[in-house]
C-alpha cells in the first residue's frame, strides 16, 4: 500500500529512491508504470506538464517510461529465448511494419545494444538464461532502451552481479542522463544512491518521509528517514 | 569451415528441431522395409495424410495452446459436435454448404473464446474449465444426434472435403497434371523464399551458410516435395484435406515466426509476468490462443464428419488427447514458450504412420496402443535430454 507519494522529476537527472526492503518502492514505480497489481491506484501523472492516465502497462511504455524490474529472472527477462528477442520484446515495433517482423533488423538492433551495453556472449542466438547476472542486467537494460524511454526507472539495478558489472551499469547510467533520459534509481545500497543521484527519496510504510538535495544527503540522514 | 564440419555443427545445433524429422524417416523407413515398399506406396501414402487431417489441424491450435502453458481438453467433443451441427444444417435445414462451412467456423471461434474468457479473465484453470466444456459438449452432441442417431450427408461437395482430390485436369502416364503442377509452384515457392532470405541477410552484411551448404539444403528439401508430390500424383492426386491442412500449417507457421502476434504468444508462454511487464496484454493473448483452437476444432469437426460422410454420436472421442500427443511429438513444452507449427504437423504424421505402419503388418490393436504410447513418452524424453544439454 502506497499514500502520499509526491515526486517530481527533471530532466537529465537522476533521483533516488532509498528505504527499507517493504517501504512500497517498487509498489510506487509500478503505480507510476500502468501496473497497481491488486490494488485500486489514485492520484495523479505529469509527463512534460500532460496529465497521464495508464491503463495498462504498453501505455506507459507509449508515453516513453520503462521499467527494469529487479527480478529480472522472474519478471524482467525471457530466460529461454535468446539475446535479440529478448532485447526487441518490448518494443516489437521497431523491427516489424504492419505487424510483420523484419528478422534482419532484428539482428542488427541486437548487435547495436550488444555492442553499445557491452553484453559478453558468444553470439545474439545464445539463451539469456545462460548469461551471468550481470550480462542479464544488460540485456534487460538493452531491451528497455530499445522501446526510447525519457524516463527509466532502475529497481535495484546492480542487485547480485558483480564489481565489474556493475560499474559498467553506473557509466550506461551516466551516459544516459547526458542523452537527456530521466532515472528514477530504487536502491537498497546507500553507497549507490548517494553516489549516483541528484536528489534522494526515502521511503517508509507505503509513503515518501522525505527529500534530500545530494549535498544534505547522508547515510545517517537517509536511515534517519527511512526508519522513523 | 569445410563442407562436413559445417554440416555437422548445422545438425548439433538443430538436433531438437531436426530430431523428429530424422525419428519420421526412420519409422517410414522401417515401415517401408517391412512391407516390402508397400508403406511408400502412393495410395497409402494419401490415405495417411488424409487421416491425420483432422488431428493435425487439432495439433497445430493444441501446440499454441500449450505454448501459453493451458491445455484444451473440450476441443474432441467440440469437433464431434460441431461436426454434427455441420450435418444438421446440411441435410435437416438445406443450409448450403459455402454458407456451412464459415458459420461452423464461427461458432468454434466464439466457443473458444468463451474458453478463453473463463481461464484468463475468471482466472478458472484451464485443465478444470476445459473438462467441463468436454463433459458439456459431449453432452450437446448426444443431445441433437439423440432423435436420429447418425446423421447421413449425402452433399457431395461437403463430403469431397474429407474424401475428394482436386481436380487432375489430365493425366500422363497415370500422373494427375494438376497435383504435378501444384507440387512445382510449391517447390519453386519454396527456393524463391530461400533465396530472397539469403539476399536479404546479404544485404545485411550478415553471416550466411556456405553456398555448397545453401545448395544440398535447397536440393534436399525440393527432392523431398517432388517425391511426395510425385507418390500423390500417382494415385488420386492431392485430396482437398491434405490443401486444407497445408494451408493451416503455412498461415500458422507465418503468424507464429514472422509476426508481432506471434512473438507475443510465445512471450506470454515464456513468462507472463515478464510479458505483461512488456506492454503485452496477456488476456488478449489468451483470447487469441484459445478463440484459434475453437475454430481449428471446428474444422476438424468438418474434415470427420466429411470423411465418415456422417455425424456420429461418438465423433470426437479422444481427439484431444491424440491432437496432445501429436504436439507432445512435435516438440511441445509443457514449461510454456516452446513448440512449433510445423513440429505439431510432423507430429500428427509420425503418430498416423505409426496407426497405418501397424496396421499393414498386422499389429494387434493392444500393441498398437503400447507402441504409440512408447513413442510419446521417447519423444519427451528426447525433448527433456536435449533441453538439459543446452541448459
Amino acid at each position: 500500500m502506497v499514500k502520499n507519494a509526491n515526486l517530481h522529476l527533471k530532466k537529465g537527472e537522476i533521483i533516488g529512491i532509498a528505504g527499507l526492503m517493504g517501504s512500497g518502492r517498487t509498489e510506487l514505480a509500478l503505480s507510476i508504470f500502468g501496473n497497481p497489481k491488486g490494488y485500486k491506484l489514485d492520484g495523479e501523472l505529469f509527463v512534460h506538464g500532460e496529465k497521464k492516465k495508464f491503463k495498462h502497462t504498453s501505455d506507459a511504455i507509449k508515453a516513453h517510461i520503462a521499467y527494469v524490474t529487479e527480478d529480472r529472472k522472474g519478471d524482467g527477462l525471457f530466460l529461454i529465448q535468446d539475446i535479440k528477442s529478448n532485447i526487441s520484446a518490448a518494443h516489437l515495433k521497431g523491427i516489424s511494419h504492419k505487424g510483420v517482423l523484419n528478422l534482419n533488423e532484428e539482428v542488427k538492433v541486437g548487435t547495436d545494444y550488444k555492442n553499445k551495453l557491452h553484453v559478453k556472449a558468444n553470439s545474439l542466438e545464445q539463451i539469456v538464461g545462460k548469461l551471468s547476472g550481470g550480462n542479464q542486467q544488460k540485456v534487460s537494460l538493452g531491451k528497455w532502451l530499445f522501446t526510447g524511454p525519457k524516463i527509466l526507472i532502475l529497481d535495484e539495478p546492480t542487485r547480485g552481479i558483480d564489481v565489474g558489472a556493475k560499474f559498467e551499469i553506473y557509466t550506461i547510467m551516466n551516459e544516459l542522463i547526458n542523452e537527456g533520459l530521466s532515472i528514477i534509481m530504487i536502491s537498497s545500497e546507500l553507497g549507490e544512491v548517494l553516489g549516483m543521484s541528484d536528489r534522494v527519496y526515502v521511503m517508509a510504510e507505503g509513503a515518501i518521509k522525505g527529500e534530500l538535495d545530494i549535498s544534505d544527503a547522508t547515510q545517517e540522514s537517509i536511515m534517519e528517514l527511512a526508519t522513523q | 569451415m569445410n563442407y562436413f564440419t559445417e554440416a555437422k555443427h548445422l545438425l548439433k545445433e538443430n538436433i531438437r528441431d531436426y530430431g523428429m524429422y530424422i525419428a519420421l524417416a526412420v519409422i517410414m523407413l522401417v515401415f517401408t522395409l517391412q512391407t516390402d515398399g508397400l508403406f511408400l506406396s502412393s495410395r497409402n501414402i494419401s490415405n495417411l495424410l488424409d487421416s491425420a487431417g483432422y488431428i493435425a489441424v487439432l495439433a497445430v491450435g493444441m501446440t499454441l495452446v500449450i505454448v501459453i502453458r493451458h491445455i484444451d481438453l473440450s476441443v474432441g467433443f467440440l469437433a464431434g459436435f460441431l461436426g454434427a451441427v455441420a450435418a444438421i444444417f446440411l441435410t435437416q435445414m438445406g443450409v448450403s454448404v459455402f454458407i456451412t462451412i464459415p458459420v461452423i467456423l464461427v461458432f468454434g471461434a466464439l466457443i473458444g473464446l468463451v474458453n478463453g474468457f473463463l481461464i484468463a479473465k475468471i482466472g478458472i484453470p484451464a485443465f478444470v474449465a476445459t473438462l467441463a466444456g468436454m463433459l458439456i459438449f459431449r453432452g450437446a452432441l448426444l443431445l441433437v444426434t439423440e432423435r436420429t442417431g447418425t446423421i447421413i450427408v449425402n452433399d457431395d461437395g461437403f463430403n469431397a472435403i474429407g474424401n475428394g482430390f482436386i481436380p487432375s485436369l489430365m493425366e500422363i502416364n497415370g500422373l494427375h497434371v494438376l497435383s504435378l503442377i501444384v507440387g512445382l509452384v510449391g517447390i519453386l515457392f519454396y527456393i524463391y523464399s530461400e533465396f530472397s532470405t539469403r539476399k536479404d541477410k546479404l544485404k545485411y552484411g550478415f553471416e550466411v551458410m556456405s553456398i555448397g551448404l545453401f545448395i544440398t539444403k535447397i536440393l534436399m528439401i525440393s527432392a523431398i516435395i517432388a517425391y511426395i508430390t510425385w507418390l500423390l500424383a500417382g494415385y488420386n492426386g492431392f485430396s482437398w484435406t491434405v490443401i486444407i491442412m497445408l494451408g493451416v500449417v503455412v498461415i500458422y507457421h507465418f503468424m507464429t515466426t514472422k509476426t508481432v502476434l506471434g512473438r507475443h504468444i510465445y512471450a506470454v508462454g515464456s513468462n507472463p509476468e515478464a510479458a505483461h511487464l512488456s506492454g503485452i496484454n496477456v488476456n488478449k493473448i489468451t483470447y487469441f490462443v484459445f478463440g484459434s483452437m475453437g475454430m481449428l476444432a471446428a474444422l476438424s469437426g468438418i474434415l470427420f464428419t466429411s470423411r465418415l460422410q456422417s455425424a456420429t454420436t461418438t465423433a470426437g472421442t479422444l481427439f484431444e488427447l491424440d491432437a496432445i500427443a501429436a504436439a507432445y511429438v512435435g516438440g511441445v513444452s509443457s514449461a510454456g514458450g516452446v513448440g512449433k507449427v510445423t513440429g505439431a504437423i510432423i507430429g500428427a504424421i509420425v503418430m498416423a504412420s505409426l496407426s497405418s505402419g501397424m496396421n499393414l503388418l498386422g499389429v494387434g490393436i493392444s500393441y498398437q496402443y503400447i507402441i504409440r504410447g512408447g513413442v510419446l513418452a521417447a519423444a519427451v524424453i528426447f525433448d527433456v535430454m536435449t533441453r538439459r544439454k543446452r541448459g
